[in-house]
């Protein structure tokens, strides 16, 4: 199949979705046969949000996501994964210079990646609150929190360790593998936070690193602590393809 | 529901045609179609935080939703090539048609999604991996794995 010079019906929909790339829009200004394309699809697309049935449609899916009365949820990672809390952020930021990089660490220099990729600064891990964009905790048990990453423009994988020493991964959702960050650096999906210390781990590659082994790596490190984990005990070697590493802590906060 | 009721009605009217014209176009069952897209934005509103790319949730998610119709045996339609991607070689696009169809039930899950984006919907590479979230290099990998299994078939002969 010849690639095809014009946009594909997925950038037509995205574009009349408000969500363009600045490349797709360059085209259309450019492109007389895929401005009509975008205007055919445009005329469709009316032409379904006027018919009877979408309306039904509509107020069928509002009565079908009216909320059940009031009940009370078990506090958990939205992604289905893992508990956690702030009283106190604390951020160790190490590149991944040696077996174990160097989680204890300052801030270091980006680098540069293969495939043309560039690390933007220093890398970075951090939870912020959504409601208010704060970065230190305490986080209240139930708040909404968002992983956001910096210094690296392609990969990341994202791990916890609990105080048991049990390892998870976190990011992406349900991952074998590390995955693509968005230009802004924020991880989809938002989680919850809920009692139970955790230390997170985000690994910067620009090849896919795997995270089942990256995981088993992480919770082999962490048995070496003799108490709760902390970076410099719980550090993994450096995987394959690491190019930088970051550290952030939570505690839960007491909910009392 | 994370979503409130005037956010929901916002996005279904913005999104709702693009996710109705996909499952109708794959479909090709209007009832399905219909309840296709409740469905994914029953879903989507159910999520804790909404996307930030909701074409991109919705092309993913009617993809899925419809592969697992079909799976179901609720729709008899085959898989088929676009007319618009059938090119100027029809006996190529046909032996194409005829051989995907003789793989699809091999494929896992994202393989389908993958032969649905690429073949039904002629989209890049680059495009299929944003989609669905995996790397370019992934998709890459898998389709060739496809042809070949596809190029196999199609030498074996009836």
């Amino acid at each position: 199949m010849t690639p095809s010079p014009h946009l594909s019906r997925f950038a037509l929909d995205r574009s009349l979705g408000g969500s363009a790339s600045p490349e797709a829009d360059a085209h259309v200004q450019r492109c007389a046969e895929c401005r009509a394309r975008l205007d055919a699809r445009r005329r469709t697309l009316d032409a379904i949000a006027a018919e009877p049935a979408f309306a039904r449609g509509r107020a069928r899916l509002l009565t079908a996501t009216r909320p059940p009365p009031a009940i009370r949820r078990r506090w958990r990672w939205s992604a289905g994964a893992l508990a956690v809390a702030a009283v106190a952020v604390v951020v160790w930021v190490g590149l991944g210079g040696g077996p174990g990089g160097d989680p204890g660490g300052v801030t270091a220099p980006g680098r540069t990646g293969g495939d043309g990729l560039r690390a933007k600064g220093d890398f970075a891990l951090s939870v912020v609150r959504t409601a208010d964009g704060r970065a230190t905790g305490p986080f209240p048990p139930g708040a909404e929190v968002e992983l956001r990453v910096g210094g690296w423009q392609a990969a990341a994988l994202v791990l916890a360790l609990d105080d048991q020493g049990g390892a998870s991964v976190i990011w992406p959702p349900g991952g074998t593998e590390s995955g693509l960050i968005t230009a802004d650096g924020r991880l989809e999906p938002r989680f919850r936070v809920t009692p139970g210390d955790l230390l997170l781990l985000s690994i910067f590659s620009a090849t896919p690193i795997d995270a089942e082994a990256a995981r088993r790596a992480l919770a082999r490190s962490a048995r070496g602590c003799a108490g709760r984990p902390t970076p410099a005990c719980s550090a993994p070697p450096r995987q394959p393809g690491e190019l930088g590493r970051a550290w952030t802590a939570l505690r839960t906060a007491d909910p009392r | 529901m994370t979503l409130s009721s005037d956010e929901l009605t916002e996005l279904y009217t913005r999104y709702g045609p693009i996710a109705l014209a996909r499952a109708r176009r794959l479909l090709g069952d209007e009832a399905l179609a219909w309840d296709i897209t409740h469905d994914v934005f029953v879903r989507l509103s159910a999520r804790r935080a909404p996307t930030r790319q909701p074409v991109r949730y919705l092309y993913r998610a009617i993809t899925h939703a419809c592969i697992d119709a079909w799976r179901r045996a609720e729709v008899r339609r085959p898989v088929e090539l676009d007319a618009d991607l059938a090119g100027p070689d029809p006996f190529a696009a046909t032996l194409a048609r005829d051989v995907l169809r003789a793989v699809w039930h091999e494929l896992d899950e994202t393989d389908q999604q993958i032969v649905v984006l690429r073949f039904v919907d002629g989209l890049p590479q680059s495009e299929i991996a944003e989609i669905l979230g995996v790397w370019r290099r992934t998709v890459g990998r898998r389709l060739k794995r496809i042809e070949g299994r596809a190029r196999a078939l199609a030498e074996e002969g009836p």
